[in-house]
């Protein structure tokens, strides 16, 4: 028996709200969800842990996966490639190198790290854009050149890293590699609000540019004869899921596989219309690493799981499973 | 009835007695299993509400809850456990959530040892902590009485030249900023690698057979199991190998700043010792 779309899309609604709800709920301490909400007075313990801890590590993990799942089924509109990942243009090495080289400067101080890791993102996807775009122009085809630009940048990002933290001391290396397996426990509201800004800016300028995705989706040639400027809008989107990959690498480091699952699991359930493809992904990405999170912070307490090792693990079972069946959606 | 009210009241006094006691005393989470190990020698022990894995010397410390491990921590479990204080170890503990620590408003202080008389004088400041100033200064008198007493006996000795064997695959040593090079000096040692430009570096099995050391140390942990690199085979060409010079203190005393690590320093220091005679013996042989 299959629910008919509309039906569907509800659903997906409204697990998202009670995914946030379940996830603020569990935790190693116990809070008491409606007076908290409500603004009824309690103890000072479960107010702070609430409001200083939980909700922004919620809010944070929801934000988190929206960004990655949103861009990764953005990126694979643009490349018309279903393998593309928001990982594939040297973000994640780009952001360890600005890591390693603050936590090997800087190692007290908290806030050197994610500007660094930010601006190292930055500067990969930038490197990637340019020499792809270089090629571009003497006539190599687009997607491959920036997958394989993005290959050799990642390499060479993580090759200097490697370097620097094998002259460094034993510890500075254990934070980096710890720093890679991905986590949300530094969640805090600045974070939150520029991950938030963020999104609301990638996903209301791919509701104002949806006629102009869909050609793109479709194929440059076709995108041209339609009147719309290929290279400016190509290259605004993936400026636009760069910077938002960038801010998610920097605060919760690599989370891997997010952007190549979500996005296939939204094609299956809902189709390929552009607009419900993309803030379905937003929204499947959201539940996904909330639940993610939830799991991570409660498997092992009082050990804290790096959330990468989970969503890999997940996104690479779902990987073979894909490769399996071996049957796109887009041929169905 | 008044008898049994008066019982009650007593009672009541009677439990509320100790408790008050305890009140005064500050609740800590101690973020490094060395810092747990100075507490308990100068009898705070009982003070730590929470602590990191690891935390296993003495026995009582792995009772205590734990609210995370050197790569992260629980900051829900710290909060709800209610400190006054956090202890943390500058170099070793996760420093972002130090930070958020403190921004919560929880009063934290850092502790880093860089030489064998910061063990001393952590012990003075885990006393001011703590209220147990007498038993500190105690302990810390006596780290200070033995690391003059092993350097007076040690440390003007003829150099013996050691390979430290941290690890086997890759190979690992040590460099001069790492903390056992402090025991190496003070025992008369000259580690081979001291040039090293890390703390703790991988070298190559050539450059350990061209630079020949005298000794090789090879320090090991009941607690954590290694591997020991086989020097029969590939090492056979070291003279030190061919003679037998070999030397494996102990890596739970050693490797942490504690009063415990005297009694590792003074273990090593014999062990060099026993080599330092074997290679003086030989050479009165060689010359008689």
């Amino acid at each position: 028996m299959r629910l008919s779309l509309s039906v569907r899309c509800w659903l997906l609604l409204l697990l998202l709200p009670a995914s946030g709800l379940a996830a603020l709920q569990i935790g190693v301490v116990e809070l008491p969800l409606w007076s908290l909400l409500s603004g009824q007075p309690t103890d000072a313990l479960p107010g702070q842990v609430f409001w200083q801890l939980r909700l922004p590590r919620v809010l944070l993990a929801g934000l988190a996966g929206a960004s990655l799942a949103l861009c990764g089924a953005l990126l694979q509109l643009l490349s018309r490639n279903e393998l593309a990942d928001p990982y594939l243009f040297g973000v994640v090495s780009g952001a360890a190198l600005g890591a390693t080289i603050s936590s090997l400067l800087l190692p007290g101080l908290a806030l050197a790290l994610p500007v660094a890791a930010f601006a190292g993102a930055l500067l990969a996807v930038l490197t990637v854009l340019l020499l792809a775009q270089r090629s571009n122009a003497h006539g190599m085809h687009s997607v491959s050149t920036l997958l394989l630009t993005g290959l050799a940048v990642s390499f060479c990002a993580s090759a200097i890293a490697s370097l620097l933290l094998y002259q460094a001391d034993s510890f500075a290396a254990n934070r980096i590699i710890f720093w890679l397996m991905g986590s949300l426990s530094r969640a805090d509201w600045p974070a939150v609000s520029i991950l938030a800004v963020s999104l609301l800016l990638t996903l209301t300028l791919c509701s104002l540019g949806r006629r102009q995705l869909a050609a793109l989706a479709w194929s440059d040639d076709m995108a041209q004869s339609l009147g719309v400027a290929v290279k400016r809008w190509r290259l605004l989107l993936l400026l636009l899921c760069a910077l938002l990959t960038a801010v998610v690498v920097a605060y919760c480091g690599g989370i891997g596989f997010v952007g190549l699952m979500i996005p296939h699991l939204v094609r299956l359930l809902f189709g390929t219309q552009i607009l419900l493809l993309l803030f379905g992904s937003a929204v499947g990405g959201a539940v996904f690493l909330i639940w993610v999170d939830t799991a991570a912070r409660t498997v092992l307490a009082p050990q804290e799981l790096p959330l990468g090792i989970l969503t890999a693990l997940c996104g690479s079972l779902f990987f073979l499973l894909l490769l399996n069946r071996r049957r796109s959606p887009y041929e169905s | 009835m008044r008898g049994f009210i008066a019982a009650v009241a007593l009672a009541c006094t009677l439990l509320q007695a100790p408790r008050a006691q305890a009140d005064t005393a500050p609740r800590l989470i101690v973020l490094a299993p060395h810092l747990v190990e100075q507490l308990y020698s100068i009898g705070a022990g009982a003070l730590i509400v929470g602590t990191v894995e690891h935390a296993d010397y003495p026995a009582a410390a792995t009772a205590i809850p734990r609210v995370g491990n050197y790569a992260g921590l629980q900051l829900e479990s710290i909060l709800a456990l209610k400190p006054d204080l956090v202890l943390y170890w500058q170099s070793g503990s996760p420093a972002a959530a130090i930070s958020q620590l403190q921004q919560l408003g929880v009063r934290t202080v850092g502790f880093e040892a860089k030489t064998l008389e910061d063990i001393a004088a952590d012990l003075t400041r885990l006393g001011d902590l703590t209220g147990q100033q007498q038993q500190a200064a105690q302990a810390a008198a006596e780290v200070r009485q033995r690391l003059t007493q092993l350097r007076r006996q040690y440390q003007t000795q003829k150099p013996l030249r050691i390979f430290y064997e941290l690890w086997d695959e890759p190979l690992s040593t040590i460099g001069p900023d790492a903390w056992p090079s402090q025991a190496l000096t003070l025992c008369g040692a000259e580690n081979i690698f001291a040039d090293a430009a890390s703390a703790y570096p991988q070298v190559s099995a050539e450059a350990l057979l061209a630079r020949q050391p005298d000794l090789i140390i090879q320090p090991v942990s009941a607690t954590e199991n290694r591997r020991l690199t086989d020097y029969s085979s590939r090492f056979a060409g070291l003279r030190a190998v061919q003679l037998q010079q070999r030397a494996q203190p102990d890596a739970d005393l050693l490797h942490r700043a504690t009063i415990r690590t005297l009694d590792g320093v003074a273990q090593l220091c014999q062990l060099i010792d026993q080599s330092r005679q074997f290679y003086a013996a030989k050479e009165r042989a060689a010359a008689g």
